[in-house]
């Protein structure tokens, strides 16, 4: 089975926790929504979300899986008028607390602890959840030009 | 007055994760002993995350504690924004483009 369905709008796809695996990945998730929402697709939001997703699997290999083996699922979901791309990221390493991650020290820049800051700031929701054994991080970003939704609604 | 030229690096593909430590050697390998100048062009760049972020301030940071001097030109829309959110842009010098920022130093 394909992992992309071009009429319902939804991509899943599992790749290994590897650095070399980001820009494919990124670019496979870029490639659904262009072949989506053609014309219509946001360029600057649709950039910031996948980063955000990239950060989001980063944080996979990096804390969930310690840079050990492991495998990312990524599942692209656009809602039904096509307005909010969604993206569930979701592993099966060890838990994480968006909680007990400081915020990033703005006044003294060091180097690392931007990543969730990132997310947060690139995605127009952010969610994290574990169900059992597995973690889950939600980002959602409104990718359509708002002109194109209204053409179609009226 | 002659002014200091600064040794010119243009950073091409992703800044992030998977490139992080080649962008970090790349541009610390570019500059010379004494007090290092460095341009970083970024108009060749293409996804930059806070890995890569981290890695052009680490580098920033050496350089400055040789007493040297980092700066940035050609940033796209994306990396901009990038800088705006991490307030990174009120650290790094940036540029609008290379001309500019090749006078500045």
């Amino acid at each position: 089975m394909s992992p992309f369905d071009p009429r319902r709008g939804s991509a899943r796809v599992w790749v290994p926790a590897s650095a070399a695996f980001l820009s494919p990945l990124r670019i496979f998730l870029e490639r659904s929504l262009e072949a989506w929402l053609g014309e219509a697709l946001v360029r600057s939001a649709t950039e910031e979300l996948l980063v955000a997703v990239q950060e989001a699997v980063t944080n996979v290999i990096r804390h969930a899986y310690r840079n050990g083996p492991g495998i990312v699922e990524v599942a692209l979901d656009l809602e039904e008028r096509g307005e909010e791309a969604e993206v569930c990221v979701r592993d099966t390493g060890r838990p994480f607390d968006p909680a007990s991650v400081e915020p990033p020290d703005f006044a003294h820049p060091t180097p690392g602890g931007y990543g969730l800051h990132v997310m947060r700031c690139f995605a127009d929701r952010c969610e994290f959840g574990r169900d059992g054994r597995t973690n889950w991080v939600r980002l959602t970003r409104r990718v359509r030009a708002a002109s194109e939704i209204r053409a179609e609604t009226t | 007055m002659i002014r200091e030229q600064p040794t010119v690096v243009s950073l091409d593909g992703d800044v992030d994760f998977a490139s992080r430590k080649g962008v970090r050697e790349k541009l610390l390998g570019a500059v010379g002993p004494g007090r290092p100048l460095l341009l970083v062009d970024l108009s060749g760049c293409g996804a930059v995350d806070s890995e890569g972020l981290a890695a052009l301030l680490s580098v920033a940071q050496a350089i400055h504690e040789r007493g040297g001097v980092m700066k940035f030109c050609s940033p796209s829309p994306f990396v901009e924004r990038l800088f705006h959110v991490t307030r990174l842009g009120l650290v790094f010098e940036v540029h609008r483009d290379r001309r500019t920022a090749l006078e500045s130093f």
